[in-house]
């Protein structure tokens, strides 16, 4: 279905930028990087620390979700377009989509579900927030009380008007997956298992399949393939499921063969599925998308963190573990061919590949940019800003979505005028480094512990008073008066 | 140089061990459980053994004032490293505060180290070779150690007397992989809590009984055996202090080890200035410790109890 001509753009439709999670731009802007501007979101509750959700961009809008708001600024500016309160809800990625008649949606969930997190949050966003779309009323969707129980369910509101376009579908629990929309057609995890097909333009279920276990991370979709990773228990293993497209029946399924209890979010190219495992110290799998088979394990040194997915463009799958190592992988062979460690942590974020450069965002609020070919680092902020999550990117600017004390979405521009660095990773071999270090060091720990050793030697004299053992004949030095003047 | 050949140093202060008294030697005493030295009612016994801070004293004196010793430990560690890089491993350098720690407390980091550069499957198979090094490296340590504190130096000889423990530090380095093995398999099933208290208990069962074995092959020429089997005897006497001594080895070690903010944390292959020193001054520690165990054990050797006499049945008289 081709939306109508006058509809914006989309650049950057949900979680890793599209339904299959890719998290690479074509086209975007290239390092070196100046901030153009921070728009701070009154979050408030429990997205203060970790900050807004994924964004998403459409036109000249970018849109994401707070704990009880929508928030939307303008590209150009930064400034406020519009608020909307929702029911309280994880900030989970929402997903942009451009219906036949050319209106242009966003698709969320919202509630929390039976057990809401306690928090007694302030007001959410801004005094211009609208009421809440939804029709429920068991929230107190824009107040400062207690959450309270929420019901879960999937909304969808014209970017346009706001206005919600259908009646919210009831979750049968939370969902901490956000929406992927592809087709039409928006697909949604919940903690239960299920697995629910949208019709975007009625918000009526075209199908619900119950995959078994809880499903955490957003779901891919392909072509033919909804793809979802499911939690393990005591007696199932954590699993990659992958549904038919049309019906939701299940076209195979992947038993994680080591025990780990949940999957990193998963993305898929044309060929393969891509998911991190926290086995051994950590291990990136791909998955052929056809049969499910596991095609190649790659290890790392650490897992990918459970929030973010591996990016692909095709040519290379950049994995990002949470001590803060990008690894960029064969996607053909899982061979590595490079590695930067940055030894600084990223729960929050994953790597996102814009034209021959990746980025990604630190814990500490770091940003960097690694060149894609040789996989030096060329860009950096300084820390300290607060943590740096995901990444929307488009043609002209990416942005990024920091959490912390000034939480809100900041953006960045090339800057012809600034300065690109070329740092080789540590992980890369210095012979001079590497000896030098050694040599330096080593020689002042000799120099230091034998000196010491010696003088502490004499003054305590022999340790055992062996005066008149001589030993057994059976250990008589056979080099006895030879190596008197051979002293180890 | 042997004994005799050696001039005597000023006194130390240290009691010369007593010699051995027909008793310690012929009265083996009751057999007892593997742990029974630890739960049988405390008796007030009268031991040779030096105490703790004597103990690591000696044993730091020992490494640090022998240049074979210091020098061996920069190398060691330096090639250790170098083959690891070469191979793959990325670090963070800081595991390697544990190069050339005692089994098993070494054996867990040769399964880290096998682990990390093979991963988990092709680790189990070169962990063994991980641990036939590091039962050689120990037994020359210990043949050094030995010639030290017996004589007040090391020679060439030194090496050729530690090479006779090869054997028993090899059978000494597989039996703490045993340990430790158990301790990886039955750790998760207990649960988090109990399943660390194993692995930790594991380290430290393995040091206790074990750690005295290298050096009874090199001072008393024994065979691989009965030099395990002195070292559980000798490590289980009580009043001793020998368990004491084992979780004061290996609750440091593991503390040391899981340190954050620690010189080498990053993941990397060419390490700081600052790194290589805080590394090499650990594993001197580290082979310190393997000084004072043998020094412990050298000084109550002549306690240690024979094995108890298994009685034989009679044979029937032959029929002419």
């Amino acid at each position: 279905m081709a939306p109508a001509a006058a509809a914006p753009v989309v650049s950057w439709s949900g979680f890793q930028g599209d339904p299959a999670h890719s998290g690479y731009a074509s086209e975007g802007p290239a390092p070196p990087y100046a901030e153009a501007w921070t728009s701070l979101a009154e979050l408030g509750g429990t997205s203060e620390q970790f900050g807004l959700s994924q964004p998403v961009v459409v036109g000249d809008t970018v849109v994401a979700l707070g704990t009880r708001s929508v928030v939307a600024v303008d590209l150009a500016t930064g400034e406020s377009s519009w608020t909307v309160a929702r029911d309280p809800g994880p900030a989970v990625p929402p997903a942009a989509y451009v219906l036949e008649t050319a209106t242009v949606a966003i698709a969320y969930t919202e509630g929390f579900g039976p057990h809401p997190p306690g928090s007694r949050a302030s007001a959410s966003a801004s005094a211009t927030a609208s009421a809440s779309p939804t029709a429920s009323a068991s929230a107190t969707a824009s107040g400062d009380a207690d959450a309270g129980p929420v019901d879960s369910h999937l909304v969808a509101i014209d970017m346009a008007t706001q206005g919600s376009l259908w009646k919210p579908l009831e979750l049968d629990a939370v969902s901490y997956t956000g929406v992927t929309a592809s087709d039409g057609v928006a697909y949604v995890g919940t903690q239960t298992g299920s697995v629910y097909a949208v019709d975007l333009a009625t918000g009526k279920p075209a199908w619900t399949v119950d995959v078994g276990e809880a499903v955490d991370t957003p779901v891919v979709a392909t072509a033919d393939l909804v793809i979802a990773t499911t939690r393990a228990t005591n007696d199932e293993p954590a699993s990659v499921v992958a549904l038919d497209v049309a019906d939701g029946s299940e076209t195979w399924r992947w038993k994680a063969d080591t025990p780990v209890f949940r999957l990193s979010a998963a993305s898929a190219d044309d060929a393969r599925v891509y998911v991190g495992l926290s086995d051994q110290n950590g291990t990136l799998r791909a998955l052929d998308l056809e049969t499910g088979s596991l095609a190649w394990t790659a290890r790392m040194n650490a897992a990918i963190n459970l929030v973010s997915a591996p990016a692909t463009t095709g040519e290379a799958v950049y994995a990002l573990d949470f001590r803060g190592q990008l690894y960029r992988f064969d996607p053909s062979t899982g061979a590595r061919v490079w590695d930067f460690a940055l030894n600084e942590l990223v729960l929050r974020s994953g790597p996102v590949a814009i034209g021959d450069h990746v980025v990604f965002g630190t814990t500490e609020g770091r940003l960097v940019a690694l060149e894609a070919g040789s996989g030096d680092l060329v860009w950096q902020t300084e820390p300290g800003q607060g943590q740096v999550r995901s990444i929307a990117v488009t043609p002209e600017r990416f942005v990024a979505v920091r959490g912390g004390a000034r939480a809100g979405l900041v953006a960045y521009d090339s800057d012809p005028a600034g300065t690109l660095v070329r740092v080789p990773s540590p992980t890369a071999f210095d012979p001079a480094g590497f000896f030098g270090t050694f040599a330096i060091g080593a020689l002042g720990f000799c120099a230091v512990a034998i000196l010491g050793g010696r003088w502490l030697l004499r003054r305590a004299g022999p340790a055992l008073d062996t005066e008149g053992d001589e030993g057994s004949d059976e250990f008589a030095d056979p080099l006895d008066g030879e190596d008197d003047e051979d002293d180890v | 140089m042997t004994n005799k050949n050696k001039k005597k140093g000023p006194p130390s202060g240290y009691r010369a061990p007593r010699p051995a008294t027909p008793s310690a030697q012929k009265a083996a005493p009751a057999r007892q459980g593997i742990f029974g030295s630890l739960f049988s009612p405390r008796a007030t016994v009268d031991t040779d053994i030096p105490k703790i801070r004597t103990s690591i004293g000696r044993g730091f004196i020992t490494a640090a004032g022998t240049p074979g010793i210091v020098v061996a430990i920069a190398l060691l560690v330096f090639v250790e490293w170098f083959v690891a890089v070469l191979f793959g491993f990325q670090g963070p350098f800081a595991v390697f505060v544990n190069a050339l720690a005692i089994p098993p407390v070494g054996t867990s980091f040769d399964f880290q180290i096998s682990q990390g550069v093979f991963g988990v499957q092709g680790g189990l198979f070169a962990v063994l070779g991980f641990v036939a090094i590091r039962g050689v490296i120990m037994a020359l340590f210990t043949g050094v150690i030995v010639d030290v504190l017996q004589t007040g130096s090391a020679s060439r000889w030194s090496i050729v007397r530690g090479t006779r423990a090869i054997p028993t530090a090899i059978a000494t380095s597989v039996a703490s992989m045993g340990l430790v093995t158990v301790a990886i398999f039955l750790g998760p099933l207990l649960g988090l809590g109990l399943g660390a208290l194993l692995q930790v208990g594991a380290l430290v069962v393995g040091i206790y009984l074990f750690v005295f074995a290298p050096t009874i092959a090199v001072a008393e020429g024994r065979g691989m055996p009965e030099c395990m089997s002195r070292s559980i005897r000798a490590g289980r006497m009580p009043g001793a202090g020998n368990l004491g001594f084992a979780v004061l080895y290996v609750i440091p070690t593991i503390a040391l080890l899981v340190a954050p903010g620690k010189p080498g944390s990053d993941i990397g292959v060419n390490p700081s200035v600052g790194a290589w020193a805080f590394v090499l001054a650990i594993n001197l520690l580290q082979i310190s410790m393997l000084a004072a165990f043998s020094f412990r054990y050298l000084s109550i050797a002549h306690e240690v109890p024979d094995p108890p006499r298994q009685a034989r049945p009679e044979r029937p008289a032959r029929k002419r």
